[in-house]
């Protein structure tokens, strides 16, 4: 098995694990906040789901760092300034600064939630997109525009699936 | 319970003198490209400056390590909060030295000629 | 490039981007409530030890290999900053880190019981640990710019 092919499963398995870990975290999430609060057994299935997250974004980016060492020394440095390549490396510091500002309570969860789903979506489809022919600024307003839709649409959901708990009657 | 004063002494030690290194490290740094004698020195004992600049850091670190492990905590002190007086010079400096690295370097390569 | 370069090369990205990782997990943690001592611990000193072994073969391939076969072709090539900036810049901030990381290992092994409940050293801990991985993402991004103007 070539480093390549390693690589390439490692990247994989790094994307599925992100990305279902970031989709499932959504719909815990939501699911759990259905009764307008988080019990303790629906507070274990999310803390599992972040710890997939975690252990994709930590192969994700030890995979991607791999490819970058493969393209170096098999002298294709060139790829290293592919606007797709520094796009998802973007993404990938999106994710993580904004796992942080979540953590702190210092983002807002409706532009915290849009910005991991739309990141780890977008991370997914440009490497998915071999022949994408796009700047790197295009790409990040393309990605920009995208977080809004995505918070929108998540705004939506919630809306429609969180209704009020009506009052207790006396 | 109140930290022991070796682990305090220690841990202070370890701050003070990395923070003393990440200032030695920015200034010989700005120095040696400026005072070209400075960077001959370097190669000239070490083979390379860089390699001389790391190791003078660590000889530095070691150094005052050892020395501060001397001076034990004073009685009245409180141990966390002069830690965290040590932690926040050391997170102060590599600021700093970050910083003016980044800027000298900013200046040498697209601003000096 | 020989194979013993390769290897130093690969093993240099690969250690120092681990040891970033490692003091993210550091930062992120100490910044709950309650903290998981044994993690942090361990975390901290994986961290160390992938940013010493980084410097030290970082700096053998660098030494004896980047500035006679790699240097040149950057400074001649369409990115010549890729050298006198990014790599210079990065060749100097990369020494603080180790200093840096053996601090936060040696206060969390020897203090890390305490910090909990003692919120100036907290705080003073998690701004250490987010210089350090900010840095570490510096170093890592600065390395894939300058690799990219090889050529």
């Amino acid at each position: 098995m070539s480093w390549q092919i390693l690589l390439t499963f490692s990247h994989i398995i790094g994307t599925v694990l992100g990305v279902g870990g970031a989709t499932f975290a959504e719909f815990f999430y939501m699911k759990a906040l259905k009764d307008g609060h988080v019990d303790p057994e629906e507070g274990d299935f999310l803390k599992a789901t972040y710890r997939m997250l975690r252990i994709g974004m930590v192969l994700l980016i030890l995979s991607g760092f791999g490819f970058f060492v493969l393209y170096r020394i098999n002298g294709r440095a060139e790829l290293l300034y592919d606007p797709r390549f520094l796009a998802k490396v973007t993404l990938t510091a999106i994710i993580f600064f904004n796992a942080l500002l979540l953590q702190t309570k210092k983002m807002p969860l409706w532009l915290g939630s849009a910005l991991s789903f739309t990141s780890w979506y977008g991370a997914l489809v440009l490497g998915a997109w071999r022949g994408i022919d796009a700047s790197y600024l295009a790409i990040i307003a393309w990605y920009a525009g995208a977080v809004l839709g995505v918070a929108f649409v998540l705004h939506i959901i919630r809306k429609l699936y969180l209704k009020p708990i009506p009052p207790a009657s006396p | 319970m109140e930290l022991s004063n070796i682990r305090f002494t220690i841990i202070r030690a370890t701050t003070y003198a990395a923070a003393f290194a990440v200032a030695f490290i920015t200034g010989i740094t700005i120095t040696a490209d400026l005072y070209l004698p400075l960077k001959d020195w370097l190669k000239l004992t070490f083979s390379h400056h860089w390699v001389g600049k790391g190791m003078l850091a660590i000889v530095l670190f070691v150094g005052i390590s050892a020395i501060l492990l001397l001076f034990p905590a004073p009685k009245d002190e409180v141990k966390t909060k002069a830690l965290a007086r040590s932690t926040w010079i050391l997170v102060i400096v590599s600021l700093m030295g970050t910083i003016s690295i980044i800027a000298f370097f900013i200046y040498e390569a697209f601003l000096k000629h | 490039m020989s194979t013993l370069l390769k290897t130093f090369l690969a093993f240099h990205v690969i250690l120092g981007v681990a040891g970033a990782i490692a003091y993210a997990g550091v930062w992120m943690n100490l910044l709950k409530q309650k903290l998981p001592v044994r993690f942090l611990q361990w975390a901290s000193a994986i961290g160390f030890f992938s940013f010493l072994i980084s410097w030290v073969i970082g700096g053998y391939y660098y030494a004896i290999y980047y500035g006679k076969a790699v240097k040149p072709i950057i400074i001649k090539g369409q990115y010549p900053w890729g050298h006198s900036f990014f790599m210079e810049a990065k060749e100097h901030v990369f020494l603080f880190l180790p200093f840096l990381a053996a601090v936060m290992f040696v206060t969390l092994l020897i203090a890390g019981n305490r910090i909990e409940t003692e919120a100036p050293l907290k705080r003073a801990l998690i701004w250490l640990a987010g210089i350090i991985v900010v840095l570490g993402i510096i170093m890592a991004l600065s390395g894939v710019i300058i690799s990219g103007a090889v050529r």
